[in-house]
């Protein structure tokens, strides 16, 4: 079980408090490789792409349009 | 191997840049392309890769940028030009339909106008009557250019490239709605698997996006994932639909639409632009002058003849939604008669 974490240092959060889960491309079970773009967060008016930390099936646990913050666990791969 | 998934402004932004490397004489210029990334994202991250003169701002005038690409054009280069909102064209609609459109027949066939015109259409996001609406037929109606809408990130980036290589002009039509923003809602279908390398959708065939035997539904861009929704509903009840997305309406895949309606004797057409003389006239007159043999009078949902609402309730209300679609299809199948309305 790999966590898909948002990197501490995405972005600035003195500038930008918190973002958003943008959109998942894929679907909770859905298999995914290591390196594939899962996931889009927003935070102010960019969009960061979100990869899979490794090969499995995805588990969703912050759902579309979600507030996130740096360093959050938004889903995992098993 | 896992799918590649990109959202319907990343596949459209990797065909311009394809495109790009493979044929200096494509650029692409418009309001806010360049540093911004457009503001629906269909030009993100390619100035970056091209640079200002390959992708060019310009200042807020429709009408000397739109001319200036059917001058470019005309002159040996292929430019792709973003009219922001589709609700711009007021301004710029000689360049269009007068220049863009008929130059080639004004000539003898002797000058050709291969430019792409994109343009965000669609409302559901509180953006007011004069950035919501979609005007499919209002460019549809007029002849000389083609006239394309993709519903889904893998027919964006095919239908981009073709529409890149065709000598004529293109008017590329792509709904806010489906291009997978942050800040917009989600249509999961919208955001499909993308081949990396480059291909071409070819215009003038629908997609079967769901088979059915009951009734057809025809419809286009973000609707076609509306009548899927509804399709879903119907087929819990014993109603089995299929849903064509019509993809370009200029050409227009008559005999697609004729060959699903011989098969279900059902026709049911969903358009988010506005109803009266539009897409949804067509399509039924199509099934009409064919003279196929129906098992109930034509149906259609629309948005109805009056502006669109700034007011999120009221614009909710007035645009066909999943429930809409599907009470429509009861009704047709029901062979219950039209109402009247607005």
């Amino acid at each position: 079980m790999t966590d898909i974490r948002i990197p501490d240092d995405l972005w600035d959060t003195d500038e930008t408090p918190e973002g958003a889960i943008g959109s998942w491309l894929f679907g909770d079970g859905e298999t995914v490789e290591e390196g594939t773009t899962v996931a889009t967060v927003m935070a102010g008016k960019t969009e960061y792409d979100i990869p899979a930390p490794a090969s499995g099936t995805l588990h969703v646990d912050k759902d579309a349009d979600v507030a996130v913050t740096p360093g959050e666990v938004i889903g995992r791969v098993a | 191997m896992s799918e590649r998934r990109l959202t319907m402004a990343k596949a459209m932004v990797e065909a311009i840049a394809q495109e790009m490397r493979d044929d200096e004489r494509v650029f692409v210029m418009g309001e806010d392309v360049g540093p911004y990334g457009g503001i629906f994202d269909s030009t993100q991250g390619l100035l970056d890769e091209f640079g200002t003169e390959r992708i060019r701002d310009t200042p807020i005038s429709e009408t000397s940028f739109i001319g200036a690409g059917v001058g470019a054009a005309m002159s040996g280069m292929r430019p792709i030009v973003e009219l922001m909102f589709v609700d711009f064209f007021g301004v710029c609609m000689d360049a269009i339909y007068n220049l863009s459109a008929k130059n080639t027949y004004f000539s003898g066939g002797n000058w050709s106008v291969p430019m792409v015109i994109m343009t965000a259409t669609g409302g559901g996001y509180s953006d007011a009557g004069q950035h919501s609406q979609c005007l499919h037929a209002t460019f549809a109606h007029l002849p000389g250019m083609k006239v394309v809408h993709p519903s889904n990130a893998y027919d964006a980036k095919g239908m981009m490239t073709t529409a890149i290589r065709d000598d004529n002009p293109v008017f590329y039509m792509f709904h806010k709605g489906l291009q997978g923003l942050g800040w917009m809602w989600n249509v999961p279908g919208a955001t499909t698997n993308v081949p990396k390398e480059p291909y071409t959708v070819p215009f003038g065939e629908v997609g079967v996006r769901r088979e059915g035997s009951d009734l057809t539904i025809v419809t286009l861009g973000l609707m076609v994932h509306r009548s899927l929704d509804a399709a879903k509903k119907l087929s819990e009840e014993g109603i089995e639909a299929e849903v064509l997305d019509l993809r370009t309406l200029v050409p227009l895949d008559r005999e697609g639409v004729l060959r699903s309606v011989e098969k279900t004797g059902r026709l049911l057409v969903v358009d988010e632009d506005y109803k009266s003389y539009g897409v949804t006239a067509e399509i039924i007159a199509t099934v009409a002058e064919a003279g196929t043999t129906m098992h109930a009078p034509p149906k259609r949902v629309a948005y109805p003849d009056i502006p669109i609402p700034f007011s999120r309730p009221l614009e909710q209300f007035a645009l066909p939604d999943a429930d809409d679609i599907a009470s429509a299809a009861h009704n047709l199948m029901k062979g219950a008669p039209s109402t009247v309305t607005a």
